[in-house]
Order: structure tokens, then sequence, then C-alpha cells
């Protein structure tokens, strides 16, 4: 096995080409020796959150401390990207888990995607081209060899909203069997935006059925409740045998009615 | 109220004599050593919950460069024993030899690997080819008895070597029956008589560090094993009984100890280590990795009991009885014992003139349970804690009344202590320090019971349901009649000693205890004492650490062999004053004449003995074997708040108020509390051993088995209400497994009292709180 | 391979496989106060810093470390001198087996150089990384506290 420290873009795509090579960042999720390579992608300057008009532009290698701590992230689309960080794991784990290695791994726990996806994120990946798409759209398709998440961009459009992060899980650094996020604005008294985001039972989902029933709509109790209780019978939730599909299908919407209710009628 | 003992070094807070170099990382434990020459040692274990190994081909790993042996059971001696370090006899069944051709449950032994390095062992266990023929498991506790169950124990040499109860072809491991009074003139007294089921779940210690050996030989050819040990006398016997080598060949060091709460009670694999050294004439090296030490170590015995117990309408107990079948897993260690301490150390508490038990052990296919603090208390106090908040209720007494009305006083004695000790009969006893009275009134004051209790009447709105509950319960020290322990010391030229035990510090701080009253006794400073422990060449015989009979016991040896040091000392002294022996006593690191103003400090003395009259070396020897188990008492009270929509529980606060007697030294007597109170709140709430259908554990990994960190505790508070024991080292009794036992009532209890639902079934899950909540509310 | 680091502020060369992680490595060399508990990242006895910040080194590549400052618990103190932390440890009461101990040690030094008077729930947060099962974390807490202040000049 090789491991490599490439300081420059192209190094690092022509290291990940070879066969048989992964990348590593944070590196806490390794546990197969089966690699011809390692690519350390931490030496390449990808660590940087850029406050830019029409965007904010985070590096790939930032950390889940760096994201939690940043004041830019705080004061945007009320600070969910850093409430997603502080529940995630534990500060050891935060100091070397990166955003593009929370959202490469593809694990279901993993806190970043819904918050990215309820703040209606993209990521840049860098191969032989750039190319960017929609965070959603990445958990449906495959890198190709070569390829890295080298960026995460976060459109600020408005983003004066509400907001909330909540997740479900036995203990504070627990695996989360839930992590969930809502952001949403309203103009008048009825809601102009809104992205549900879910992950944990489920892959990292838009639960648009939600979005779609709420949009636009004056927000009551009753029209939250009845929102909030179909949406879990529509997702597909996967195995755990920690608690029963029932169970977790309860308690998503107990969270979905609390979260939607934080967000909608008190914010 | 019986006096209280304060003295110059005991009852003090000092610095525990190992805290500055752990703190500061030094290589004082197992695996901070190396040997030259040091081969890794690596176990294959069995995929399958029980079957017949029908061969093994071990051609393929050995012929791997960089092996240098394996044993599976073709090449390994055939000597049945316990693994549970207990004193001998020991009161477990001889059910395992170190190599079997039948596996029992998936985690047990196939074979074991030297080589190398770690990674070659690993993959000489690749190499291993096993045929197995799996055979029909058995899992459900309830049901390893039925008639037809898959037998686990079909070997013909497995047995007990002391008259016990054995029918291993019923997978039935132990069985105990206990009658005090007159149970059905009992039940038919009581005006209110409470039938229930309860049942506890497998559990992990959880120390943070895992199993280790390292075995190596001495230049005359002896071997030296040093492990991660509690009880290194009896891991020197059973491992010279599985090797069938003597004794006198073996030695055994403990070295400093990262946690053991009864996981490293055992001959766990000390005996496999020492033969491959033996076999490769090299020195092994044997750690467990976390899974390992999930599955293939030891665990909490589950239990499940079948409950009547009968109150009058003044709220007198009448009637306890009590039915219990305890799941030992795979292999017998301390299955007995647990069971029996169940009535053994928990009823005594009780004043309840009709008992029944029956007890019953039984063998499944499920990973190897042990020794765990609490021990059976630990489980009869879950069950005993809300049968008495159920009786208290039915009679319409406050909980905290009907405990105070219902537990054992001071003068007073149990038949229970004189019928049942831990191994067959025990030892009548009359209770002679008891201060639960005051931990009832100290603790309800300082949680804020009565406000509480009439605060959470009335209920705020919204999901989240407050509730509190509380439960007594008292857990004797030591084993009588069985414990042993003894204590060695000399003095030095400067005055101070060398303080020689095998009392096993395992984080709990014996060494500095016993530095403590040795130096109380001899009136000397801490600084005076160095102490050296658990050395089985050096040390003399400690039974080692468990059932919370350190301090009491190896604490009295101490105590008897100061005195003989003392005389020794005011014999030189009343040479070197010329003053007769009856005149003088110690004072301050010297002997002083009560008669006149004469004195001569210790060291002088010390020189005096070793170079210039009369010389010896001023040295004594004591031992101390355990009479009668004094009781420790605790009364606990936690507040807890329930989410009635998502089933989730959350500890806010626990008080525990608590008589050990003397406190040794309370900061450390605190942390013993403090830990064991949080050991059995995860227990209680988040610890779970999932199986999948096939007996194997899905998740032995911290990662998915979850015990709390900082941010999940509760506020807990430690209040000692000291007593004084007269059998004990300057009135101490123990502490090691008190805290544990009432957390898991007071948390039930306290869920009732939030949400009006009683849980019997452990752990109190989000799911089985919500299940429960919603069936109640069905119901109305 | 090899690479090179600073451990304790004394330039190191490592040598080791690809695949090897920093503990093993360190304990390889002789830096037995980093304690194997799990080797999956989930208890913290092998907490360490690097570049200042507190770090598993079960779950960190050994190459990892290539140019990085780390500090082992060996580093904190002199013979003399304990570092105040450790011994605010001792005198707390706060160290029972000893074992999760140096982990401990090493993320209240990592809290407590970034944020000298952290509250008790950021003293929570900076520690809930690492597992202790004999103490209930009580005493922990309370050391912490002690450290602070003292840290800072305070009274005890």
């Amino acid at each position: 096995m090789e491991f490599h420290f490439p300081t420059t873009i192209k190094e690092a795509q022509e290291f990940l080409q070879k066969p048989s090579t992964i990348a590593v960042a944070g590196g806490t999720s390794f546990t197969s020796r089966n690699v011809n390579s390692l690519v350390d992608l931490t030496r390449l300057g990808l660590n940087y959150i850029k406050n830019g008009k029409q965007e904010i532009r985070i590096g790939a290698t930032t950390t889940i401390t760096e994201l939690k701590e940043s004041k830019v992230l705080n004061g945007f689309a009320a600070g969910i990207l850093p409430a997603s960080c502080e529940v995630l794991a534990d500060t050891q784990l935060r100091n070397v888990i990166t955003i593009g290695g929370n959202i490469a791994c593809r694990y279901l726990w993993a806190n970043l995607p819904p918050a990215l996806m309820a703040l209606d994120a993209e990521v840049e990946i860098t191969g032989r081209k750039k190319r960017t798409m929609p965070i959603e759209k990445f958990f449906e398709s495959k890198l190709a060899p070569g390829e890295f998440i080298s960026e995460v961009i976060i459109p600020k459009g408005s983003n004066k909203g509400s907001g909330t992060f909540v997740r479900f899980a036995r203990t504070k650094v627990d695996y989360p069997l839930i992590s969930l996020a809502v952001y949403a604005e309203k103009q008048n008294t009825k809601i102009s935006l809104l992205r549900v985001a879910v992950s944990g039972l489920t892959p990292p989902t838009r639960i648009k059925a939600i979005e779609n029933e709420l949009q636009g709509k004056k927000i009551d109790e009753k029209i939250l409740a009845g929102a909030a209780i179909k949406a879990p019978s529509q997702i597909r939730v996967l195995k755990s045998y920690v608690f029963s599909e029932e169970y977790l299908r309860e308690i998503l919407g107990v969270l979905l009615t609390r979260a939607l209710k934080k967000v909608l009628m008190e914010g | 109220m019986s006096k209280i003992f304060e003295g110059k070094t005991v009852g003090q807070s000092v610095e525990k004599i190992d805290s500055l170099a752990l703190s500061q990382g030094k290589p004082l434990f197992t695996d901070d050593f190396k040997v030259e020459g040091m081969l890794h040692a690596k176990f294959l274990w069995s995929p399958h919950a029980h079957a017949r190994i029908k061969n093994i081909d071990t051609s393929a790993a050995e012929a791997l460069p960089g092996v240098h042996a394996v044993l599976c059971y073709k090449n390994v001696p055939r000597v049945m024993h316990t693994t549970a370090g207990q004193g001998w006899p020991e009161p477990s069944p001889y059910d395992t030899t170190m190599f079997d051709n039948k596996v029992r449950y998936v985690g047990d032994r196939v074979a074991a690997v030297a080589a190398d390095t770690e990674e070659i062992a690993e993959n000489a266990l690749q190499l291993i080819k096993v045929e197995y023929a799996p055979l029909e498991p058995v899992f459900d506790l309830e049901h390893a008895m039925d008639k037809g169950a898959p037998v686990i124990h079909d070997e013909p040499d497995c047995k007990y070597i002391l008259p016990l109860v054995y029918e291993p072809k019923r997978n039935h491991c132990a069985h105990i029956d206990i009658d005090v009074g007159n149970i059905e003139r009992g039940l038919k007294e009581a005006d209110f008589v409470i039938k229930r089921k309860f049942k506890t779940h497998y559990g992990q210690h959880c120390a943070m560090e895992p199993h280790a050996c390292i075995c190596y030989f001495e230049p005359n050819g002896r071997l030296v094993i040093r492990s991660t040990t509690q009880v290194p006398f009896h891991t020197r016997r059973i491992v010279a009984q599985c090797l069938q080598i003597p004794e006198r060949m073996i030695r055994v060091i403990k070295p400093r100890l990262g946690g053991g709460f009864g996981s490293k009670q055992e001959i766990l694999f000390e005996e496999v280590c020492a033969l491959l050294a033996l076999r490769t004439k090299r020195p092994v090296r044997l750690v467990y990795d976390r899974k390992e030490v999930f599955v293939s170590s030891r665990t909490r015995h589950p239990m499940a009991f079948w409950m009547e117990t009968g109150v009058k309408k003044d709220g007198a107990l009448s009637a306890i009885k009590m039915k219990v079948i305890s799941n030992t897993g795979a292999y017998g260690s301390h299955g007995m014992t647990v069971m029996g301490n169940c009535c053994a150390k928990a009823l005594p508490l009780y004043r309840c003139p009709n008992i029944q038990f029956i007890g019953d052990t039984v063998y499944t296919n499920l990973p190897q349970a042990g020794a765990f603090r609490g021990y059976g208390v630990f489980q009869a106090s879950f069950v005993m804690g809300i049968l008495m908040d159920e009786m208290a209720e039915a009679v319409g007494m406050d909980p905290w009344e009907f405990w105070r009305k219902n537990t054992i006083r001071e003068g007073e004695s149990h038949p229970i202590f004189e019928q049942v000790g831990e191994v067959g009969k025990g030892v009548a006893m009359i209770i002679e320090s008891c201060a639960l009275p005051e931990c009832l009134e100290k603790g309800a004051t300082a949680f804020g019971w009565k406000e509480k209790r009439a605060k959470y009447k009335k209920q705020p709105a919204g999901p989240i349901k407050y509730g509190v509950g509380m439960a007594c319960n008292a857990h004797g020290a030591g084993v009588p009649k069985i414990d042993m322990a003894s204590a060695f010391a000399k003095m030095n030229d400067d005055g101070s000693f060398n303080l020689l035990i095998s009392a096993a510090d395992i984080g709990t701080g014996s060494d500095t205890i016993m530095a403590q009253i040795f130096a109380e006794a001899l009136d000397i400073s801490i600084e005076d004492v160095i102490v050296f422990s658990a050395d089985t060449d050096l040390t003399p015989f400690d039974r080692g650490a468990y059932a919370s009979g350190t301090t009491y016991c190896t604490g009295m040896a101490v105590v008897k062999m100061a005195d003989k040091i003392k005389d020794q000392i005011l014999t030189v002294a009343a040479d070197m004053l010329d003053e007769p022996k009856g005149n003088l006593r110690i004072e301050n690191k010297s002997v002083v004449s009560t008669k006149n103003k004469k004195k001569v400090e210790f060291h002088k003395i010390a020189k005096q003995s070793l170079y210039v009259n009369n010389q010896f070396q001023i040295a004594a020897t004591a031992s101390n074997a355990t009479a009668i188990p004094p009781q420790s008492y605790s009364a606990n009270f936690v507040e807890v708040a329930v989410d009635t929509e998502t089933g989730e529980v959350k500890v806010l606060k626990y008080v525990v108020a608590l008589d050990c007697g003397t406190a040794i030294n309370p900061k450390l007597a605190e942390g013993q509390a403090e830990g064991a109170i949080l050991q059995a709140v995860s227990y209680a709430l988040t610890e779970q051993y999932h199986f999948d259908k096939n007996g194997r554990l899905l998740n032995p990994s911290f990662g998915r088995y979850k015990i709390f960190s900082t941010s999940d505790i509760p506020k807990i508070k430690t209040i000692l209400v000291p007593s004084y024991e007269p059998s004990g080292p300057f009135g101490a009794k123990s502490i090691g497994e008190l805290c544990i036992d009432c957390v898991l009532p007071a948390i039930s209890n306290a869920i009732y009292n939030a949400i009006g639902v009683r849980l019997y079934e452990t752990p109190f899950t989000p799911e089985v709180v919500l299940k429960a909540l919603k069936e109640k509310q069905a119901k109305m | 391979m090899e690479i090179t680091c600073k451990i304790n502020n004394v330039e190191k060369r490592l040598v080791f496989e690809p695949h090897e992680k920093l503990l093993d490595v360190l304990r390889r060399e002789g830096y037995y106060g980093v304690k194997f508990g799990c080797g999956n990242g989930d208890c913290g006895a092998c907490t360490i810093l690097v570049n200042g910040k507190a770090v598993k080194s079960c779950i960190m590549f050994a190459a990892q470390a290539k140019d990085k400052e780390i500090t082992t618990i060996e580093g904190l103190s002199t013979p003399e001198h304990p570092h105040p932390v450790q011994k605010a440890f001792v005198d707390a009461g706060a160290v029972q087996c000893g074992y999760c101990t140096p982990g401990m040690i090493i993320s209240a030094k990592a809290l407590l150089d970034k944020n000298p008077k952290p509250t008790e729930d950021e003293i929570k947060e900076a520690l809930e990384g690492n597992l202790c099962r004999c103490t209930g974390y009580v005493k922990i807490i309370d050391a912490v506290k002690l450290a602070s202040q003292r840290m800072r000049g305070g009274k005890r």
C-alpha cells in the first residue's frame, strides 16, 4: 500500500485515477486495508469558508469544528449547518471529520447531508473537469475514477428564515437514528419557502411531500399535524436492530411536528 | 447511634498514591510492557452458537512463516475446570476445558495462534480449517430446561467438586431452595399480595482496559504471568491445574489495572497464554480487542423473576416469595453464586418473617455470564425495589415511610444470614452498624423528596412529565467464612515501612486505603508507607478484589498485622528508654512514655533494631478470615423527565445517602458511588446486547453498545453517613458494589411517578416506555 | 514508509507500514501513555493533540502525522512539574483506574488552551468523546473546573 500527500489538485487527481485508490481526509471511517493507495486530501488548501455575495463556498476539507465555530455560518439561515455540527459525534472526531468526507462516505447517520439539503447546497466535484450538482443528485450518482469532492456551495439567496436541526439517538454522541433539518421563510403569514430533509432511518432525502403540502399556506397546528403525520408513512425505512420500524416512523412524525412547529409557528 | 471514627489519616481524602503517575501516563498497565522475543497470540472464535467440531486442520496455519504454535482440542490436555476466580473448592461447575471439540456460543474458543506479529497471527487464523456439525441452539432462559431442549453440556466429565445440585443434561446449572418462616401463611396473612414477573438483560462491564496477558520466563524457567487479573492467587492455582504443572513454577503479577467490575474476576485466558509460552519457549502476549471483550469475556447474568410479596394493611411485610431463573450463558462460572446472592445478600434488608426462595441457573448458547458489580443483589434489588413501591401504594403509605418501616435496624438479626451464605450455609449475625434510618433522612432532605412528590402531583402542560422514585438496599461485605486476606510489613532505617499486600487495586484505590489504615494504626503519615501489591511471589495471600471485601477483609489483616508491629516497636523502645513496656504508647512516629517525658523516634528504633542491639527485622504478617458479612446500606432518590411522545427517559438528578461504616477515604468512597450509579443508569436506559436469530452479537462496540459520556450524565450527589462497624478496620464496611443496586428500581419507580406506568423489564428504552404508555392509555 | 514529525517538541522519524494507525506506532515508539481502549474511535483513551487539536490516534493513519506537531500525555509534564491539569485531576480525586486519564487530560488541556474559562456545558462537550467507566465523570468535571481556576491564577 502507498500513501500520497499531493499538494496540488492536479497531483491529487493523478493519484486518484490509479486503480484501487481511495481519498482520505479525516480518515475516521477507514477499516479496509484492501487498497493499493491512499491519497491525503488535507494538504491541498481546501480548508476554507468563503463568504461571497451570492454564495458561501466551503472547501471540502474544512472540519466540522471549523464549521461549528464559523461566524459566517452561525449567522446564516438560522445557523442550521453549525447546529448539525454541534450534535455530530464528539470533539475529537469533529476536529478531523471534514464536510467532504461526511458527504462522500454516504453514511446514513451523517448529519451534514440533510442540513445541506435544507440549505439547497451544491457539491463541486473535481476530476478531469469540474462539475457541480445539487447535493440530492450527488446521492443518486457516482464519482468517476480520479474525482473527489472539492467544494460545497451554499447559495445565499434569501437566508433570513427560521430553521432547526434535530436528531434522535440513544446518547449524545451516538450515531443518529434520525437526523432532521428544516428551513423555512415566510412572506406575510404564509410559507414562501420550505425545505425539509431527513436521514438516518432512510438515505438522505428531501421530504417533498411535506414541502409541497405546506408551501404557500398559512400555518396552524392542525395543518402542521396533518402534514407531519402523513410523511413518515411514505418514507422507506431501513432496518435497525435497535428500534422497530413502527417506532422509528412514529418518532419521525413527532420530530417533524415539533420541528415544523418550532420553525413555522414560533420563529 | 454508635460512635463514629475520626482519624488522622483514616477518614481523610488523602491523595490516591498512584494518581499522579497515572495522570502522567506512566507505563504501569499490563500491556505497557515489552519482552525481548515476545510473540503475539490471537484466538479463533466460533461462528456457531452450538456445534460439534468434527475436525480441525491447523497444518496450513502452522506452516505460515512467523507462526510458532497453534493450539486446539487435538493438542491440548483436557482438564475440566472453572474459569471463575473464586476460592477453592470453587462453587462453580468444572464445565470448561481449554479447547474443546464442541462450541457452545458464537464467540466460543476454537483455536489459538502465537506468531511473530499480530498480523501474522490473524492471517494464520484464516488458514485454520474447521469442520463444524451445527447443532440446534437454545437461547431462551425460560425454555432452556424444557424437555427435549438441546443439551449444551453433554460431556460426561463436567461436574461440581462440591455437593451441589447439577443436572447438565437438562441445562440445569444450579439450584437453591431457601425457606424462612412459612410462606403460605405469610401470603394468607397479607391484606395485599402483589404478583409480578420481572426480567433483566445482558450487559457488559465496559472497563476501559481490555483484558491482557503477557507470559514470560524467569532465568530458572519459572513462568511469570503478568495479567489484568482481579484474582492473582486464583489465577495461579487454576493455571497450574490446567497446565498440570506445580503452582510453585508460576508467578502471577497484577500491574495497574484499568477497571474490572468483575469482568476480570476470571481466569479468562491466562492458561492459554501460558501454554503458548511453554510450547514455544518464548514470551507470549495476548490482548483482547474491544469486540472480544463484548463477546468472549464475561457479562451480567440476565434473569427472570416470578415474585409474590405480601403486605398487611398496617404496612408490615408478611411474605416474600422469589422464584428466579438466571441465565449463565454457555458456561457456568459464578452461575450458582450470583443466583444465590439474590436471596443471601439482597433479602436480609427486609423485616419479613416469611421468605421463600427458589433459584435456578440455566445454560444457554449465549455469551458467558460471570461476576459483575452487584452480583445478584443488583437484579434482586431491582425486583424488590419496585415491589416495595407497589406495596407502599397498596397500603396508602409514602414509599419513604414504607422503606423505613420495613428495613432492618441496628441490633436486629435476620434468619437469612444463617440459612444461606454465598456458598451453602451462612453465618448468624446481629447488625452492629446500620445508619439506614439516617440515610433515609439525609437523602430525602438533600433530594427534596417531600417537596418533589407534592410538586409532581400536578404535571406541567406539554409532552414532558416529571417523576421521582426511591429505593434502598443492603450489600454485605465479602463472603463470610470463605474470604481470607493477609498483609505483611517491615520497618526501614528511616522509620518508614514497606507494606506488602495482594489486595488487587483495580482502580478502587485499595493500595491507598491499606496505606491509610496502616498509617492510622501506627500513627505515622501516609508518606511513610510504601505499598507494593499483587505479586504472588512477594505478597502474602489475598483472595482478590471481589464481593466488596477488600476494605473489610484485607483492612482487618492490616490492622492485626500493625498490632504485631506495634508490639515489636514497643519492645525495642522499652529497652532503649529503660521503661516498662506497659508505660509506653505510640504517638506521632515516636514512642512516648505515659508516665514521664521519655520519647524515642521511630527512625532511632529502626536503626537500633537493625544494627545496634538484639538485632532483628521489625516485621510482621497477619491474616484475616472474615466471620460475618456486615451490611452497608444506601437510600437512593432519583428524578426523571419522561418525553411522553418519544418515550425518552432522562435522569435529571440522583441523590444517594450511604452507610459504609467509616469511609476510610471520603473522596474515593464518593468516587465508587458516582461510578456505580452512572454504570447502572446507562444499563437501565441505553445499554443492550442485540443478538441475531443465530445468537451472534450485532453490536460489539462502544459505537453501538451505548454507555454514557459526559454530555449524558445526571446531577449526582453523594452523602456519606458514617456509622461504626466494630468488626471492621476503624469501623469500615464496604462500598464497591453498594451503589449500583438501587438505580434500576429507583428509575422504574420514578417513571411510574411521572407517567403512571410500571416497567418490570429492562432496559427502559424509549420504545418500551412509549409502548407501555400507549397500552395504559388504551386501557383508560 | 517513513515520515518526520514532532512528538512532544522533539523531531522524530517514524517508520511504519502505510496502513498502520498512529496509536500503534506511538505505542511501539514507547509512548505507552497513549492507550488502546477500542481501536475504533469510540472511547477516546488514545487521544493526543495534533497541532493543538484533540484527535483520536487509533483512527488516524500514522502517515497523516507527516509534518505535524504531536503532543502525547508524556509531553505534558516534567518529573518535577506536573501540568496543572494533571495536578487538578489528582487533587480532585478524578483518577480511579487511570486508564481513561491520559486521554481525558489531553482533551481537557485542549479545551483550556482554547477556552480558559469554560462553562460546565463546555467542559462536558469537550470531554464527551472520552469514555470513563469508573468515575461517573463527576470528579473529572470538578478537576477541569479546578484546573481552569488555577490556570487563571484564581484561588481554590
